[in-house]
């Protein structure tokens, strides 16, 4: 197998690519207050699990969409640590010109705000890298093309484990990164309070309708080539709900991570992962719609 | 699948193998300083300290800058503090009030009298606050 060198110009516009995707998903939190307050508000350990969480997603989301689907674990570990690399100059870089961060801070401070800021920055730029490409990588088109034509069912076991696997980070990646941005802010908190449970459950239904709308129904672009050529009503069932349950994973991860479980009651922590859950799955349907190849 | 095996392989050039190494380095030592910190650090509550500026003459007031240190480890949240100037008749008061003292940091706020206050009778008394 011989190899080849990227041109300098064209690694400069893949990480141009990459900056202007991070900027484009995370933007939102680098300007959000509660974002800044979690950075000296979590402790060490949260926010070295959140780094972990975050590693393992990049490095999840390039072995399955952004590098070619042969490269090793370790290539996908490099890959992830430049990313999130990327990450934290462009989250210290923005938070200093915003005046989030100054030199007279504790240090812990300053650590928190850019580590919280820093995985949905990366996240955002390994999607910009995969995906704002003019070219669009043709072959791996082709090689996605090839490995998700045919329905589901003509796929051998090994195919059918990768396609899943490949899903289901897709959709933690796409949940993450929409509900991100909701899931610091009081308002959750507030809405999951002060509704009564049969709009929580109306809350609950409409996320699921709506996943399962955008999912098999409404036939977003690039729907039919990836996941959806599943017909009976079951699996349309049974695809929704690992969905749902996807985006009630990611909710309750970050309500945690943002410490608004803290000394809640059992229901008070379901109402707000459900409240939570709505921008989530929109995410994980949507969302991950958007950013596979 | 063979097809794409037979694919060339994309090998790194410098400008992406110096990214990548500078990027390892900054995560280890953010990994590394959020492990230290596990490690070595203290829980101590907020321990608030008061320090007051010289007073400066405004239009129709004094200001007096106020700078407000947490010792303590743990962030003081909604901190409340009233300052009390002169005493029987002439007590004027202020009162300042800080969302998040984060600790070992320094916020800054002012507070302001009609009198001239003299440094000395402005008395301190910090109200209350919670941790988050």
């Amino acid at each position: 197998m011989e190899g080849f060198y990227k041109s300098i110009d064209q690694t400069l516009k893949e990480y141009g690519r990459g900056i202007a995707g991070g900027l484009l998903f995370s933007l939102p939190m680098l300007y959000t207050m509660e974002l800044w307050w979690t950075g000296f508000l979590a402790a060490p350990l949260h926010l070295l699990i959140y780094l972990a969480v975050g590693i393992f997603l990049l490095m999840m989301y390039s072995h399955y969409v952004g590098l070619s689907s042969d490269t090793s674990l370790l290539a996908c570990f490099t890959e992830a640590l430049e990313e999130l690399g990327l990450g934290i100059v462009v989250s210290v870089i923005i938070l200093y010109i915003t005046g989030r961060i100054v030199p007279e801070m504790p240090y812990s401070e300053i650590i928190g705000k850019v580590v919280v800021e820093s995985v949905t920055v990366a996240i955002g730029i390994s999607i910009g890298k995969a995906q704002l490409s003019d070219n669009n990588n043709s072959d791996k088109q082709e090689e996605s093309d090839e490995e998700d034509s045919g329905k589901l069912e003509d796929l051998n076991p090994n195919q059918r484990k990768r396609y899943l696997v490949r899903s289901i980070n897709l959709a933690l990646c796409g949940s993450l990164i929409v509900a991100a941005n909701v899931a610091p802010t009081e308002e959750v908190v507030l809405i999951a309070l002060e509704s009564a449970p049969f709009k929580l459950m109306l809350i609950a239904i409409t996320s699921l309708a709506i996943g399962a709308a955008i999912l098999y129904h409404i036939n977003f672009k690039g729907s039919q080539d990836d996941i959806l050529h599943r017909d009976s009503i079951t699996e349309i069932i049974a695809g929704t709900a690992i969905m749902y349950a996807l985006a009630l994973i990611t909710s309750a991860f970050m309500l945690w991570f943002f410490g608004r479980f803290d000394n809640l009651s059992l229901p008070g922590i379901i109402a707000e992962t459900v409240v939570l859950g709505f921008p989530a799955i929109l995410g994980a349907s949507a969302g991950r719609l958007l950013i596979q190849d | 699948m063979e097809k794409k095996k037979k694919k060339k392989k994309e090998k790194k050039n410098w400008l992406e193998w110096t990214v990548t190494l500078i990027s390892m380095v900054i995560v280890s030592f953010t990994i590394g300083v959020l492990v230290y910190q596990m490690v070595v650090s203290e829980e101590n509550p907020p321990d608030i300290v008061i320090s007051l500026g010289k007073a400066e003459s405004k239009t129709n007031h004094y200001t007096i800058p106020v700078t407000v240190h947490n010792k303590g480890d743990i962030t003081a949240k909604k901190l409340s503090i009233e300052f009390t100037k002169g005493e029987g008749s002439d007590t004027e008061k202020a009162r300042l009030e800080f969302d998040y003292v984060p600790g070992q940091s320094k916020v800054k706020g002012w507070i302001s009298f009609t009198g001239n206050p003299d440094d000395e009778s402005i008395k301190p008394h910090i109200l209350g606050y919670s941790i988050p």
